[in-house]
């Protein structure tokens, strides 16, 4: 019986590892896309709206999900602070803290902190091109974060709960 | 609003030095101001920063450097030098890292910021076709500490009231740096808000604010008092801009601050034959340098002014020198009215 138990126990136990890294490998995608729909937001907010960058990224972060929004938030919240960080250092500080929160590589965050050497420090046209580029690369990464969730989100579903039975059935 | 307090020198109050600028400053920069003596920071007129070159104060009577040890010097070479990292994040500081917002004013050269100061800005220009579009590379800023001096034009306004009560036609003649704006500023606020002391009730003032000094207008917001009864069209061309005034909001005075093209006199013309009483200013030391200006000798030929004031510093910055009836050019005064002593 309680070998049942602790079958039944270790086969659940490997089997939500298995999901985690599913999940991590479907959320990636979702994000880079979140990404890119604050980029185009920021977009608008800059090029048109003329907006001042602290309260551009509050408003694209007001309408973007959890964690993503947190990026936008805190280089706002860094840059209104004013110990005199330039828009890229702020960003970059922000980025750090993504890092643990979101599912993004570092290959993601590596372009989001070359994006943001240049946010607020040149003119409109500059920061159009530095936008444009941005939004280009996070299209790349969201097709190659689609293949590996394409390929691995089912397969770790699945490698979880078999390895687990393996292992039970190995020491049972 | 930031709120400004005032000191007494005279009759006159005088704004001390606004300490929330050092905010636009990086903190390396704000800590050579934080131990600076009170009686120098209220002097200060302007903050200049050139890349590789010392930082300099400005005041009434001297250039200042300040040591990396936070104390002043007249050497210059013995400053702290400001280094071309200082500059892009004083030009983040000042733009909230938003220097795409700001292109209209770095084309035009210069920022308004809170509290009506003016940050100048030197740089590479970039050009399209031919007009300059914007500048790229900053070099050197020029912080201007707005001066506002309640009743400083106290001792101009009898000379400009005619006895019908009515406001003369005027101009201001005066080299830069001799309280030309802030003696306009404060005319504008007594003529619209009234001068109990002279029996004038006050009218509408419209105030054509090309180069957002005089109002020193932030976010739509005017930075100074400049009176009840005044309307302010904000980084306006003063030629259009008086016209509209005259259409859109019937005042009885018309201000506006430096004239000199062709359009601007035309627009003169207009606000003059509808009636409107114009008080305008321009560059120059007196009478005779304006009559070798084509436009300008125009005008004083055709005797547009009624009186025509002359600044300068021959006795401390605001100095009435010389009040001339514009038709006869007759002098009015015998001897300069003092200005400040600051």
């Amino acid at each position: 019986m309680l070998k049942l138990m602790g079958a039944v126990m270790l086969i659940i136990a490997s089997g939500i590892v298995g999901l985690v890294v599913a999940r991590n490998y479907s959320l990636r995608p979702q994000q880079i896309r979140y990404l890119q729909n604050a980029m185009q937001m920021l977009e608008t907010e800059i090029l048109y709206g003329l907006t001042p960058l602290p309260l551009a990224l509050k408003r694209v972060g007001k309408r973007l999900p959890h964690p993503i929004n947190d990026l936008f938030y805190k280089t706002a919240d860094l840059l209104i602070e004013g110990e005199g960080l330039t828009a890229g250092e702020a960003w970059e500080i922000a980025l750090h803290d993504l890092e643990e929160e979101s599912a993004l590589l570092p290959e993601d965050l590596d372009i989001l902190v070359y994006f943001g050497q240049s946010l607020g420090g040149s003119d409109r046209e500059e920061q159009s091109k530095n936008l444009k580029l941005v939004k280009e690369h996070l299209i790349n990464m969201e097709k190659k974060a689609d293949q590996l969730k394409e390929k691995n989100q089912k397969l770790w579903q699945y490698l979880g709960f078999s390895l687990g039975a393996i292992i039970a059935l190995i020491l049972f | 609003m930031v709120n400004i307090t005032l000191f007494r020198n005279g009759n006159q109050q005088v704004n001390k030095f606004p300490v929330y600028i050092l905010d636009f400053f990086p903190v390396k920069i704000r800590n050579l101001f934080t131990h600076l003596p009170l009686d120098i920071l209220n002097e200060i007129e302007e903050i200049r920063f050139r890349i590789n070159r010392p930082l300099i104060i400005v005041t009434g009577s001297q250039h200042l450097a300040i040591t990396p040890q936070q104390k002043t010097s007249e050497i210059l070479t013995e400053g702290y030098i400001f280094s071309p990292e200082d500059m892009e994040k004083l030009l983040h500081k000042i733009s909230q890292s938003s220097i795409y917002a700001w292109e209209e004013e770095f084309r035009r050269g210069y920022i308004t910021i809170s509290g009506g100061h003016r940050i100048g800005l030197v740089g590479k220009a970039i050009l399209d076709k031919g007009l300059v579009k914007t500048l790229k590379e900053i070099s050197g800023l020029n912080f201007r500490i707005a001066k506002e001096i309640i009743g400083v034009a106290d001792k101009i306004l009898p000379f400009i009231l005619g006895t019908d009560k009515r406001i003369m036609h005027t101009l201001l003649v005066s080299p830069p740096q001799c309280g030309k704006t802030t003696l306009l500023r404060d005319m504008i606020r007594q003529i619209s808000s009234g001068i109990p002391g002279l029996g004038f009730p006050g009218v509408n003032v419209g105030l054509v604010d090309e180069r957002s000094e005089l109002a020193g207008t932030y976010m739509g917001i005017s930075q100074f008092d400049i009176g009840l009864r005044t309307d302010i069209l904000d980084s306006c061309p003063k030629s259009q801009g008086m016209i509209m005034l005259i259409r859109s909001m019937s005042p009885q005075v018309i201000a506006t601050d430096e004239i000199g093209t062709l359009e601007d006199i035309r627009a003169m013309e207009e606000v003059l034959n509808a009636g409107i009483s114009l008080i305008t200013t321009v560059h120059g030391r007196d009478i005779n340098e304006l009559r070798q200006r084509p436009n300008l000798r125009q005008v004083i030929e055709n005797k547009f002014f009624k009186r025509i004031i002359i600044l300068g510093r021959s006795l401390g910055v605001g100095t009435i020198e010389q009040v001339f009836d514009g038709i006869t050019m007759q002098s009015l005064i015998t001897k300069p009215i003092g200005g400040r002593t600051v």
